[in-house]
């Protein structure tokens, strides 16, 4: 469970205080400010569902592209900004922000934080691990969804869809209320995607998409 | 320079988080440093168990003992689904097995007064614990002084149900029981109280209820106040799902203005309740919330200033007594409204002040959210937002100031799918705070 994970988080944050002496006035510590998250996002960051996503274990240019596209919505050149203000943490020749639409309370909640407090959160998200949840799923169509996986999405989403690196969404264990909100978002063109994503959606049909998310929920370890 | 692709900046983090783990001996020491310190926390609610958890979490060295009367607490949040017939009851109670095996001690008993002098606090059970430091966080009481008619004993027929547990099944009871055609009154507080939108998500879960089983029977909101939170979502969702401003309409809201600010008297044989303007109304369902202050332990233990406590919002230290904290719903955390995530975030800055001043360092920076979702009819849900920062107000002092330009409610051009998944949003919400407090 993530009660070690929350500690980890918390005394990571005195250190951080007690390196700095007194920070009253400054920022809040990194764990204050993640820990805000965990009423809809769980302790540390893993949802307990069913709608919710868990966002532990997501790299650090995930959550922050996710963060900041509900902050600025189409602003490109308020994320540009923020891009070139932060060379040591955002690689302008790689990251991208991808426009998510305004379907759910973030684009209201991500407007809150400072750009700086945005890039604290996403280490400490990026320092947990994800916990994947018993769901639900039709093994027949798990099994076809994993083939459908391996065929269109394993080369960026490794692993099966369990990993965060080259910045991809966790796929593996999520939550699969979450994976069909999502899915519905990309395919209206809400929510959008990168250039070798739209390629691959294009060959996928309604019956494929909802056999990779049995696929996906049906994975727990 | 060799161009940094997106896995090596995978592995820069990687590295430069491992490089923060061997920092973790300074922890030890700060965990020693906070050690055999004493921490009681007055009352299991949504504040005091997720402070509880949070300072033991981030300090295990320190003694955290909780004290709650309850065996098991049923949540307010979510309780109107009970109502609505929607979920069981006991999805909505929570024990505290998982807080004793995290390592606090908690002890079933009510706290009969706390002597803030010589640090002590006393049970009526008859027990005595010492702390460095007090958290109390005893919820809401009730102004029964205010209503006619109205008590802590009537209230056990004439419900409020605004402390979720048996009143709620009562009053689940008494609608499952109503006659089809039947008069449902709901009698909303003045503020302040706890849960601003709770009389009309009530309203909501009980006209869909009634629409579903018993659609000649209709609802009555007598209203303390002029207007209430989200009341342009609930009106727009009425007028969607309850024929709302028709004379068919499942609800009818009477303001302060056409009841002068509220009910006077209460009959609970004849079920009627009357307003202060003088119109009499009969029920066959009397749900009457009266005005609310910060729980009885407050009073006692002498840390209100008028009905609710004053904190310094930083640390939610009493200004009236050191070495107390009040958290939730008792204390004044303006602009926060009292509700369940405002007391989760504020027991997390709590515990954190707790913990650092136990470990002989400044409190650090506080951050707060709310959201607050609420459930109007059938695949049909809303909510408001903020991000709180600790600000000034016109005189100085401190406010609990939220971010401009973020926050806010649910867009009224929302799409029926936009409404839909904040329902299951809310569900979400409900099963991670639930988890972030009771373990």
């Amino acid at each position: 469970m993530g009660t070690k994970l929350i500690r980890h988080a918390l005394l990571a944050a005195g250190l951080a205080c007690a390196a700095s002496g007194a920070f009253a006035g400054g920022m809040a510590s990194p764990s204050m400010l993640a820990n805000t998250c965990a009423g809809c996002h769980g302790s540390t960051g893993n949802s307990n569902g069913p709608a919710t996503p868990g966002i532990a274990g997501l790299s650090k240019g995930y959550f922050i592209a996710a963060l900041l596209s509900y902050k600025y919505g189409d602003d490109e050149a308020a994320i540009e900004k923020v891009v070139a203000a932060n060379p040591s943490v955002l690689d302008a020749d790689v990251f991208e922000v991808l426009p998510r639409g305004k379907g759910t309370i973030m684009s209201r909640i991500a407007k809150g934080f400072e750009d700086a407090e945005i890039i604290a959160m996403a280490d400490v998200f990026a320092n947990e691990r994800f916990v994947r949840h018993a769901q639900t799923t039709k093994s027949s169509l798990a099994d076809k969804g994993a083939k459908l996986h391996e065929k269109h999405c394993e080369k960026c989403h490794e692993d099966g869809g369990r990993t965060s690196i080259d910045d991809v969404g966790i796929l593996a264990g999520q939550w699969m209320p979450y994976l069909n909100n999502s899915l519905a978002d990309y395919k209206d063109g809400t929510r959008k995607m990168v250039k070798k994503m739209t390629g691959k959606m294009k060959k996928l049909n309604a019956a494929d998409l909802e056999a990779l998310v049995q696929y996906y929920g049906s994975q727990k370890m | 320079m060799a161009k940094i692709t997106r896995r090596n900046f995978i592995k820069t983090t990687g590295a430069a988080s491992a490089i923060g783990l061997a920092g973790f001996p300074a922890i030890a020491s700060a965990m020693k440093h906070g050690g055999g310190k004493k921490v009681v926390i007055v009352g299991g609610g949504i504040g005091g168990a997720t402070c509880a958890r949070y300072v033991k979490m981030a300090d295990a060295g320190v003694d955290v003992t909780l004290i709650e009367p309850k065996a098991n607490y049923h949540t307010c949040f979510m309780s109107n689904e009970v109502l609505g017939g929607d979920r069981p009851i006991d999805s909505i109670k929570f024990g505290y097995d998982r807080l004793a095996s995290e390592g606090i001690t908690v002890v079933k008993d009510t706290v009969s007064a706390i002597d803030t002098n010589a640090k002590k606090v006393t049970t009526s059970g008859g027990k005595t614990f010492g702390y460095d430091r007090c958290v109390v966080a005893p919820g809401i009481d009730f102004k029964y002084d205010q209503i006619e008619g109205y008590d802590a004993k009537v209230a056990n027929t004439v419900t409020h149900a605004w402390q979720a547990g048996p009143q709620t099944a009562t009053l689940r009871k008494q609608l499952e029981g109503m006659k089809n055609g039947g008069t449902v009154v709901i009698c909303p507080p003045p503020n302040p109280f706890r849960c601003p939108p709770g009389p009309y998500e009530r309203a909501s879960l009980i006209a869909k209820y009634l629409q579903e089983q018993k659609p000649k029977s209709k609802i009555l909101i007598l209203d303390a106040k002029g207007k209430f939170s989200k009341q342009g979502l609930f009106v727009q969702g009425w007028k969607k799902l309850y024929g709302y401003g028709t004379d068919k309409s499942l609800i009818d809201w009477v303001s302060a203005e056409q009841t002068d600010n509220g009910i006077a008297s209460v009959d609970a044989g004849a079920m009627t309740v009357t307003t202060k303007f003088g119109d009499t109304h009969k029920a066959d369902v009397l749900n009457v919330i009266p005005a609310q202050k910060a729980g009885k332990i407050a009073f006692t233990a002498g840390l209100t200033k008028g009905d609710w406590c004053p904190v310094d919002k930083s640390t939610f230290e009493s200004t009236i007594a050191k070495g107390v904290h009040v958290i939730g719903d008792a204390s004044i955390a303006t602009k926060m409204p009292k509700s369940g995530y405002s007391a989760n975030t504020q027991a997390k800055v709590c515990a954190a002040a707790i913990v650092a001043m136990l470990n002989g360092d400044e409190p650090g920076t506080p951050s707060w959210l709310n959201t607050c979702y609420s459930i109007v009819g059938k695949d049909y849900a809303m909510s408001v937002a903020a991000v709180y920062r600790l600000g000034k107000d016109a005189k100085g002092g401190q406010l609990i100031t939220p971010v401009k330009g973020a926050g806010g409610l649910t867009p009224k051009d929302a799409s029926p799918e936009h409404l839909r998944r904040e329902l299951g949003y809310a569900h979400s919400w409900f099963n991670n705070i639930t988890k972030d407090v009771f373990g």
